[in-house]
């Protein structure tokens, strides 16, 4: 009988030598690649193309709070002409000035000097860790971001209740389970005061891809303001983010820099809170700081998450339950 | 000159590499590095993983190995439904309830097993078990529980390909659940049911059976289950590859028109690839040469002619 094999070993690859007619070194090399041996990775990582870019987007602009829509006016309103020119033609008060420097004789000594080009130095790149830890990142992020659909587990209680009514069912009550399949939005804080962890943005997305699938994955940039984010689509337009009945995962610091939160937290954030309840789309914040650094006063609905290598999947599933519910 | 590698456990000429067109399958050109890698996952009786973009062949390698072969096709493509359940063994529950509530009085139960629903491994592992739904042959027979074979039928009926198609379509945990089943060739059956005995389905030891699990890369998959795989990448193919495909799928196609379609693909993938869109793979190719052929379309670079705009609609899909 066959004892549990786990994963590929050395065993493996000595069984394929030994069994497989392979002729030369390229042979074998292929061999020992397909099972994992090889140098090269066969699921080479994809190039990451949400990563933000801070000169696409402009200056935040000053905070205007949304008005009230007035109803829709149908008929265009009419421009003013534009005003009559004078028809005669004014002569130009600028004249031109004479060269102010003198000429140049002999040109100096110093322009024919030659200079080394500034050595650049070689930065050693430091280790880090990341805030979400490779090892743990992928159970957080799938507890985080789970909706809760129909299963296929009987609900045996439902059940139960359904047949001593005497009911005829056209189908089974089953228990909610949770899945990924809305994939998420994904908004990331670009602002000044979260410089320290930009390279920890730019991981998340590729973390928050492999979990729910780089193509279920929306990533949109911001400064400051989540109401304001933004991203770059495939046709090089720049589009805005709205609320698409899908889990929304912000990482920010709320402009603290690591400083005590202030009192009033940013209007754009109770938008974001009020958009993201009125479509029903389940909103998380990861926040870089301990806990008695974030804001009061976003009410119960986003579920704030300490973004920190101590946080557990446990911790988040505890939070959240099993799977956000959707409307 | 490096002699061509000779596949020990594939059988397919190692002078062409080509599987001919036949009533049964369609043409599929291997290469060498296929031929290992399926040498080497059949010699180790570990699933193979094969990865690469859209429409580069990852399924058809598993019709193909299968008419290679001459074995047995199952094949079932993931969705973020599919749970290990459904790939091993289900109980119709709602069809269980239906029949004990309309049952007339005073009649027995049918048995338990007539709601059970193999899954692919179950008839991969033990079609003939499957086949009736673990009970004896008769007793299925007179409860009418005995079901077709879900897959092709190939001229060794007993061994199989198993295809599970797009795994990184499946939700993340799936992989995972897969471990027992691909590891030591058996599962559990659901909660009170047994076949033989047994509350387990193992591989029978007369099978062969070779696992084809294609990913495109979408979602990453656990280490624990890359580790169990051999894995094989498939490259997009160069023009002179493509030129060679089609004349397999065309014999009788107009060479240079072929010739001048995959000469543009380098282009495609490029434009693609800037505009954030998917490349076309060979099956876009086919239909492309396809449609040449039927409706005797040459290549242009006019923006007003025709290949223009089947070029847009089979090849360059969501252009801006």
């Amino acid at each position: 009988m066959e004892k549990i094999r786990g994963e590929i070993h050395l065993g493996d690859f000595a069984q394929a030598l030994a069994s497989l007619p392979w002729q030369n070194d390229d042979q074998a090399q292929a061999i020992a690649a397909c099972l994992g041996f090889g140098l090269a990775p066969s699921l080479p990582p994809k190039p990451n193309e949400g990563i933000y870019d801070r000169h696409s987007y402009s200056q935040p602009t000053p905070y205007k709070p949304k008005l009230p829509t007035s109803p829709p006016v149908f008929i265009p309103p009419v421009l003013e002409p534009p005003p009559t020119l004078p028809p005669t033609k004014l002569e130009s008060q600028v004249d031109s000035w004479q060269t102010l420097a003198p000429p140049i004789e002999k040109s100096p000594d110093w322009l024919g000097e030659k200079h080394e080009s500034v050595q650049t130095i070689n930065e050693t790149k430091i280790a880090r860790l990341s805030l979400f830890p490779e090892q743990t990142h992928r159970h957080i992020l799938a507890a985080a971001l789970a909706t809760r659909r129909i299963g296929h587990d009987i609900d045996l209680p439902k059940l139960m209740a359904s047949l001593c009514r005497r009911e005829v069912l056209t189908q089974l009550p089953c228990r909610p389970e949770a899945s990924l399949e809305r994939g998420c939005d994904l908004l990331l804080d670009y602002s000044p005061s979260m410089v320290p962890f930009w390279e920890d943005l730019n991981g998340l997305i590729e973390q928050v891809g492999r979990v729910v699938g780089a193509a279920n994955v929306r990533v949109f940039g911001f400064d400051t303001r989540p109401t304001e984010a933004k991203r770059w689509t495939g046709d090089g337009k720049l589009q805005g983010w709205q609320v698409q009945k899908r889990p929304v995962l912000v990482a920010t610091d709320f402009g603290i820099s690591g400083l005590q939160c202030r009192a009033e937290s940013d209007p754009a954030w109770h938008e974001l809170i009020a958009d993201c309840t009125k479509d029903g789309s389940p909103l998380v914040i990861l926040i870089p700081w301990p806990e008695d650094r974030w804001p009061k006063g976003l009410g119960g609905y986003p579920q704030l998450a300490h973004w920190s290598p101590r946080t557990t999947a446990a911790m988040v599933k505890r939070q959240i339950g099993p799977g956000h519910w959707m409307r | 000159m490096n002699k061509l590698y000779q596949p020990k456990h594939l059988k397919i000429p190692s002078a062409d590499w080509i599987l001919e067109a036949s009533e049964n399958n369609q043409p599929y050109v291997f290469n060498e590095t296929i031929a290992i890698v399926v040498d080497v996952a059949l010699a180790t009786h570990r699933p193979l993983l094969v990865s690469g973009n859209p429409g580069c062949g990852k399924s058809r390698l598993a019709d193909a190995i299968a008419a290679v072969q001459g074995w047995s096709l199952l094949s079932m493509t993931m969705t973020s439904r599919t749970r290990l359940e459904s790939l091993t063994a289900e109980v119709d529950q709602l069809r269980r309830l239906h029949d004990a509530q309309a049952r007339p009085e005073n009649s027995a139960l049918k048995p338990d097993a007539c709601y059970l629903k193999p899954g692919l491994f179950w008839w991969a592992f033990q079609p003939e078990t499957a086949r009736y739904r673990g009970m004896d042959p008769s007793e299925a027979e007179t409860y009418q529980a005995h079901l077709p074979y879900r897959g092709i039928q190939g001229k060794e009926k007993s061994h199989a390909v198993l295809l599970i198609d797009e795994i990184d379509k499946a939700e993340p945990d799936l992989p995972n659940d897969l471990l027992e089943p691909l590891d030591q060739k058996q599962f559990d059956l659901p909660d009170g049911f047994q076949v033989h005995d047994k509350t387990y389905i193992k591989l029978s030891e007369n099978i062969q059976l070779l696992t084809i699990i294609t990913t495109n890369g979408e979602r990453e998959l656990p280490q624990a289950f890359l580790r169990r795989c051999v894995l094989l990448r498939l490259p997009d193919p160069e023009p002179d590859k493509l030129v060679e495909i089609a004349l397999k799928h065309f014999p009788k196609g107009n060479q240079p028109r072929i010739k001048a379609i995959a000469d543009k693909f380098p282009d495609f993938r490029v434009e693609a690839k800037s505009q954030s869109r998917r490349p076309p793979g060979i099956s876009e190719f086919l239909d492309a040469i396809n449609a040449c052929e039927q409706c005797g379309i040459e290549v242009s670079d006019k923006d007003d002619s025709v290949w223009k705009k089947i070029e847009n609609a089979v090849l360059v899909k969501g252009k801006t």
